[in-house]
């Protein structure tokens, strides 16, 4: 692999124990895919910033890099942590978890990484353009850079996009090359998508059925909006590995079937129909019981529209008293939603605004403390996820569906 | 006693030998396994299975970018795979793998998932790329 001088400079140790050590895992990264060189980066997003992620394995290689004095080379943001610093012991988070969640936040400021701690970042101010090179985390940020802003990046590890914060440099292979973008099996839409839950659903369908192939959508509608894009984003991500979708009509590399596909012919034609898109949601929707005891929105973070949705099916309506209800958002989009009056409603509802964290990267044990047995969500990702975590199953439907169900604490 | 030799690209180096895991499903290290190496994503073909100390074998990962720690943290603890097998590596689980010291190959002449069976002894060196397979 090819290096410059100053890469050499990194690697050699020049620039100090910690630098080295993390460009040597992008040179042995490169080298095990064949990069030629590395390629300057100015936007990574870190994924794995909360305790439950990091763990103790992450959490020490955070600090170790803070305690080097090691600062960021590059624009770097970073995903949700496992606390709100606002209202942590009204979301009934450990005392011992908000405080060691609280040192790898300071670890992260000191090495001049932006607290943005949102799994949206493209929201708030990450935003790549058409053709940049990117070295971000976060599966569903991923796929949406890729697919729909056009930028280029391989799915990161929280290890190798600290690295690339740290040197400016990923390494030249996959995603950022032209021939690993082009599609390779043609996804008829002839489900009419409502809204953004169904293109969650549609997502995950489409990331279980066409595994490492790239998918090529025909039939989303041209007024389709940045939430729905981002569920579907997220909800290929959370099943699938190609990090790219392309949608004719609709995402930058996809101005027509052919320049989606390059000069390669689809390798398999499918079609997604309204079974399909209710049998997914179904097959999702694993809890047993039809109580209701957690609402979550915001999987991923929610933007300011979302948000304004969400306000207005709760207005005037109160959330059964058993029941908490989360719409987890970014803090300038919390920002917004106070100055617009949204968080009024939702709290006045019963419901809570959450900031810089969900119920996916909280701790365990805070969710077992709350002894609960469904979680009722709009998002197909956050149904995959809560599976791994023990004693609670997701009820998966459409936003209205969930907020009726949070009102009458009953799934129907 | 019969052996089969792959050769294949290394990813981290290192030697190893036990006994091969394989599976043809993808692993998401954030959903399917646990720290203590159980896996516990109902529907996955290695449900129930543990992969501490194995030679696991399988295509790629899968989702949450989160996987590379999860991964380095069973290496902190001793639940990690002795080495890992891919058809084709990905860089969630390499990261993990470097931090974690795990040797790692992918990009075989063919396709391990199929010539490797379960229970299968392997002797990988990774620094020079081979992979013996050994069988009763």
């Amino acid at each position: 692999m090819h290096l410059t001088v100053e890469e050499e400079r990194m690697l050699n140790g020049e620039c100090g124990e910690v630098v080295q050590k993390m460009m040597g895992l992008l040179v042995a990264m490169g080298e095990a895919f064949d990069a030629t060189r590395m390629i300057p980066v100015n936007s990574v997003h870190v994924p794995a910033v909360a305790l439950s992620t990091l763990r103790q394995g992450g959490k020490k290689l955070i600090e170790d890099i803070a305690g080097s004095g090691a600062r960021v080379k590059a624009f770097t943001t970073v995903n949700p942590s496992s606390t709100d610093d606002s209202q942590w012991q009204e979301l009934g988070i450990p005392e011992a978890d908000a405080l060691e969640q609280g040192k790898v936040t300071e670890a992260i400021h000191s090495i001049g990484a932006v607290p943005t701690y949102t799994c949206s970042p493209y929201l708030i101010g990450n935003l790549p353009r058409f053709g940049q090179h990117i070295a971000w985390g976060e599966a569903s940020a991923v796929v949406f850079a890729n697919s729909v802003l056009g930028a280029r990046t391989n799915p990161e590890g929280g290890p190798s996009a600290l690295a690339s914060a740290l040197t400016g440099r990923t390494p030249l292979y996959g995603l950022h090359l032209d021939k690993a973008r082009l599609g390779e099996v043609l996804v008829l839409v002839k489900a009419e998508l409502k809204e953004a839950a169904d293109y969650g659903a549609l997502g995950y369908w489409t990331g279980y059925t066409c595994k490492e192939l790239t998918p090529v959508f025909v039939g989303i509608p041209h007024q389709v909006t940045e939430g729905e894009l981002k569920m579907l984003s997220n909800g290929i991500a959370c099943i699938c590995s190609p990090a790219l979708f392309h949608a004719v009509g609709i995402t930058p590399e996809a101005q027509s079937e052919e320049k989606a596909l390059g000069s390669q012919k689809a390798i398999d034609i499918l079609e997604f129909g309204d079974n399909d898109l209710s049998e997914t949601i179904l097959r999702l929707s694993r809890a047993t019981t039809r109580d209701v005891s957690w609402v979550a929105f915001g999987c991923p973070h929610c933007s300011i529209s979302e948000v304004m949705e969400i306000a207005g099916l709760l207005n005037g309506k109160r959330v059964n008293s058993n029941i908490e209800l989360w719409v987890c958002i970014s803090r300038p989009v919390k920002a917004l939603s106070d100055r617009m009056g949204c968080t009024e409603v939702i709290e006045q509802a019963g419901g809570r605004i959450v900031s810089e964290t969900c119920p996916i990267v909280i701790t365990r044990e805070t969710i077992k403390q709350k002894g609960f047995q469904s979680i009722t969500t709009n998002s197909s990702a956050l149904a995959t996820y809560i599976n791994s975590v023990p004693g609670i199953a997701p009820h998966l439907g459409r936003l209205k569906q969930c907020v009726d169900a949070a009102v009458s604490g009953t799934w129907r | 006693m019969s052996e089969v030799i792959l050769r294949g690209r290394r990813v981290v180096g290192g030697k190893a030998e036990g006994h091969a895991l394989v599976s043809k499903d993808r692993i998401c290290f954030l959903a399917t396994i646990e720290t203590n190496g159980l896996v516990i994503e109902e529907g996955h073909d290695l449900y129930g299975k543990n992969v501490a100390g194995t030679i696991l074998t399988f295509p790629s990962s899968r989702g949450s970018t989160s996987g590379s720690y999860r991964l380095y943290e069973m290496a902190l603890s001793g639940t990690a795979p002795k080495a890992i097998l891919n058809i084709e590596a990905d860089s969630v689980t390499v990261s993990g793998a470097i931090l974690g010291n795990i040797p790692m190959l992918h990009r075989f002449d063919t396709d391990p998932t199929e010539v490797i069976k379960t229970g299968d002894y392997i002797v990988v060196d990774a620094d020079v790329g081979t992979v013996r397979v050994k069988r009763q």
